[in-house]
């Protein structure tokens, strides 16, 4: 049956437009949708694609937004028409939910007080609004990005000099007194302090102290480039300084891609004096340099947060290389799963929707794998052009959060599609031996980012089977129980699409070297 | 009852400005978004836009970041518009009399641009652009070939019959053919209307490169007929369009296009206008390539 929805001199943006003709199609008994304004084309599509009816052409008008359903039954259209009323209400109740102050002024006249700002407009305008706050004192997260390097400088000596924190540009994750800003995860209250120049990795980090029953004080973003030489690291100093004076925090872990030298040697100089134990992991950095100067060193983003709560609790202090299965467990199955392949499956194929776990998880292989090719690679000559339009190659890790994957559409965290895609088109590949994906949930995370993941290692591991290939697909999860996708339930969604889900990056990382390494 | 406090406008569409001095007056709210709001306003739709998003013709820019529902627009709102000020009855007026006026006008900006010892403008950045977004839900797949949709099946035959009647120069024939693909796609600016908003910003762009109006004055009655056929707000960029006026980034694209600009910077620009709305950007920016195609005066635009 066809049934339509007329809402006469009606206008809602395109981006709600779309939303609304995808989630739609989903519905289970809908057989085909078309949502739109009622313009004689549209008129005709609907003939075209048999959702016409004689009302439609009676009532409907160019002003009107009409939704064309072709279902199964009435409950099916009700069903519908609640999914349409839920997208268009969801915008109205953010919009009603609280108001919005337009300016900056207008805000401290509602909270004299108020001393955090949260940036997010495009980057031209970023650095004049992150300047208006610290000039009335304002800490300030930078959540905007093509913010320039200069600008960044100025506006971080000049939080620098008024005790100020600018967090970003490009900041994408922070727990400031427990109120997780932007993508951050569900992380108890507890006395563990992060300063951190990395998004996913901050998130792993500060989800795995939860997964391990510790918590955080504060998680502190500096933003990507505070650690280059330019900007000598200052958001790190004043963060890794408040951690020092903050009596609720006993541990602090710096998190960071590896510091310019010379910053590098000052940062760790001011952690060796804190007073307090410190985890560094400079991801893929100098571990001896590190432990020179009398701190720990992490190997990897898990084994900072496994370091940190040994600390905490007065625990033995062992870098965490092993598997939270077993050994012999991870060793036995890698081996069964290699067993299964055909000879031409050669390759590591790693998705990433998170720059840093991505990052981290070519660190973690590339001593055994040689090259591996990359939008983001590790060396220069293992650059892979066209990641996004072009082919893999032999070993190949993307991270789907680059610029060249987000033009005109949001980030893969938020819509993972473009890499459920690639899983399916690589799975198609004769010399795709395993396929490694991270799945990043909390706030500002997909609602459900599991579902289009397990979808697509379904028909990726199905499409291989039917070719006489065994697919294996690892992944990851990265979050905590109490977040709203919720851990165990995105796990389980993925382990029963066929993925083997390992409780980290890291030990995901080593699993599917042991598979490559048990291959004939 | 103390009065709203004034807002103010950071830039102005030059045309709009103008009207206002012209013929100060009265309008009425006809549609209210999150970043942006539309007055009729006489013949004119006048848009109030968010701080950061590309300047439309006919807009202001206001300074601040703004959701405009939460500040109390509402649709059916009297609005009293002059040069001094945008003002509506128990809202925030908005203050334009300081404000950055800007010229949208392709003829204006391109008035005598192209170098014609080179062959440009140049097509691949802008091909590669829409082939990396890879959009399959618009009608940029005219141009990259990426996916299908009823919309790009029912538009695609239909072009051909408008590039011919654009190179005839033949009024009547171009009309007939711009009412068969107005008001097509999903969005509120359905993709047959970016698509022709972006074609008609060539036609545009070549008279005012080569001096001879013809194209000009076609892309005017285009822009009428194809009005007919869609709604009111996609209908005002359309005539918009048909009068020359663009938005910024379409602009600024056009200008890098037509004046021996670098890859790199024509990238950037394509980038811009391809980020707008949900597929309206790179909508427009399929139009701007198939106006190229067609009606680059025979040039080899690689």
């Amino acid at each position: 049956m066809v049934k339509l929805e007329i809402r006469k001199n009606a206008y809602f943006d395109s981006v709600t437009l779309m939303l609304i003709s995808k989630d739609l199609k989903k519905i289970d008994g809908v057989k085909e949708a078309l949502v739109g304004m009622g313009t004689d084309l549209n008129v005709e599509i609907a003939h075209n694609i048999g959702l016409a009816t004689p009302e439609f052409d009676a009532n409907v008008t160019a002003n009107d937004f009409f939704v064309a359903v072709e279902c199964d039954d009435e409950a099916v259209f009700e069903e519908a028409q609640k999914k349409v009323e839920e997208l268009l209400n969801k915008k109205s109740e953010q919009k009603e939910a609280a108001y919005y102050p337009p300016t900056l002024e207008g805000a401290i006249k509602i909270d004299p007080d108020l001393n955090m700002a949260v940036i997010s407009v495009p980057g031209k305008f970023a650095a004049d609004v992150a300047q208006s706050c610290l000039d009335r004192d304002i800490n300030v997260m930078l959540f905007s990005d093509n913010v320039t390097i200069d600008e960044e400088k100025a506006l971080k000596e000049c939080a620098f000099e008024k005790g100020l924190l600018v967090m970003g540009p490009d900041c994408g994750t922070a727990i400031i007194n427990n109120v997780p800003l932007a993508f951050a995860n569900v992380v108890p209250k507890g006395n563990i302090g992060m300063v951190c120049a990395s998004g996913t990795g901050t998130q792993e980090v500060s989800s795995i102290i939860a997964q391990l029953g510790a918590g955080v004080s504060q998680v502190i973003g500096t933003g990507g480039r505070d650690l280059k030489k330019e900007i000598g690291g200052l958001m790190m100093k004043l963060g890794l300084d408040a951690l020092i004076n903050d009596p609720n925090t006993k541990v602090i872990t710096l998190v960071s891609k590896p510091p310019a030298k010379e910053i590098a040697s000052e940062i760790l100089d001011i952690a060796k004096n804190a007073g307090k134990p410190v985890v560094v992991c400079f991801i893929g950095g100098d571990r001896a340099e590190i432990e020179a100067k009398g701190l720990v060193a992490a190997v990897s983003l898990e084994d900072a947060a496994h370091k940190a709560v040994a600390l905490l609790r007065g625990e033995p202090v062992k870098d965490f290389v092993q598997f939270t299965m077993g050994e012999e467990k991870a060793e036995a199955m890698a081996r069964e799963i290699a067993g299964k392949m055909a000879k031409s499956q050669k390759y590591v194929r790693g998705f990433y929707t998170g720059g840093t776990l991505c990052d981290e998880a070519m660190k973690l292989m590339i001593g055994n794998l040689g090259h591996i090719y990359s939008n983001i690679p590790l060396h220069a000559e293992d650059q892979l052009e066209n990641a996004r339009t072009g082919k893999s190659r032999e070993h190949t890790f993307l991270d789907f959060g680059d610029d060249e994957f987000t033009v005109g559409r949001p980030h893969p965290m938020i819509d993972p599609s473009l890499r459920a895609e690639r899983v399916i088109t690589d799975g198609q590949d004769p010399e795709t031996a395993v396929i490694m994906c991270d799945c990043v949930i909390g706030y500002g995370s997909h609602e459900d980012p599991a579902a289009d993941l397990s979808d697509a290692i379904r028909t990726a591991k199905a499409e291989a089977e039917k070719a006489g290939r065994h697919l294996c697909c690892v992944c990851a999860v990265c979050g905590t129980e109490g977040d709203p996708q919720c851990l165990s339930r995105t796990q389980k969604k993925l382990e029963d699409a066929g993925a083997v889900v390992l409780p980290s990056n890291a030990q995901a990382t080593r699993f599917v070297e042991r598979i490559l390494a048990n291959l004939n | 009852m103390t009065a709203p406090p004034v807002m103010q406008a950071d830039a102005a569409c030059g045309a709009l400005l103008r009207t206002l001095r012209d013929e100060p007056g009265t309008g009425t709210v006809h549609s209210v978004f999150d970043h942006a709001v539309n007055i009729e306003f006489g013949k004119e739709l006048v848009s109030l836009l968010s701080a950061g998003r590309s300047l439309q013709p006919f807009s202001a820019r206001l300074a601040a970041p703004v959701r405009f529902p939460s500040l109390g627009w509402a649709k059916g709102l009297r609005v009293r518009l002059s040069p001094a000020e945008i003002a509506p009855e128990g809202v925030s007026a908005v203050a334009l009399a300081d404000t950055k006026q800007i010229n949208l006008s392709i003829s204006d900006a391109l008035a005598g641009k192209q170098d014609c010892s080179r062959s440009f403008p140049r097509l691949e950045p802008l091909i590669a652009v829409l082939t990396e977004i890879g959009e399959t839900n618009g009608l940029s797949n005219l141009v990259t070939g990426l996916g299908t949709n009823p919309y790009a099946a029912l538009i695609g035959p239909r072009l051909p019959c408008l590039y011919a009647a654009v190179e005839r120069g033949d009024m009547a024939a171009a009309k007939t053919a711009a009412a068969r693909i107005a008001g097509c796609g999903i969005g509120l600016t359905p993709s047959s209307d970016d698509l022709l908003t972006g074609y008609l910003s060539v036609l545009h762009a070549l008279s005012a490169v080569d001096g001879n109006g013809q194209r000009s004055r076609i892309a005017a009655g285009i822009a009428c007929a194809a009005a007919q056929k869609t709604n009111r707000i996609s209908g005002a960029f359309l005539l918009q369009s048909g009068r020359g006026l663009v938005s910024e980034d379409v602009l600024t694209l056009l200008k890098d296009l037509f004046s021996n600009s670098d890859a790199g910077r024509i990238t950037a620009a394509a980038r811009r206008v391809a980020a707008f709305g949900s597929t309206s950007g790179t909508d427009t920016l399929t139009g701007i390539v198939l106006a190229i195609i067609h009606h680059n005066g025979g040039k080899n635009s690689g």
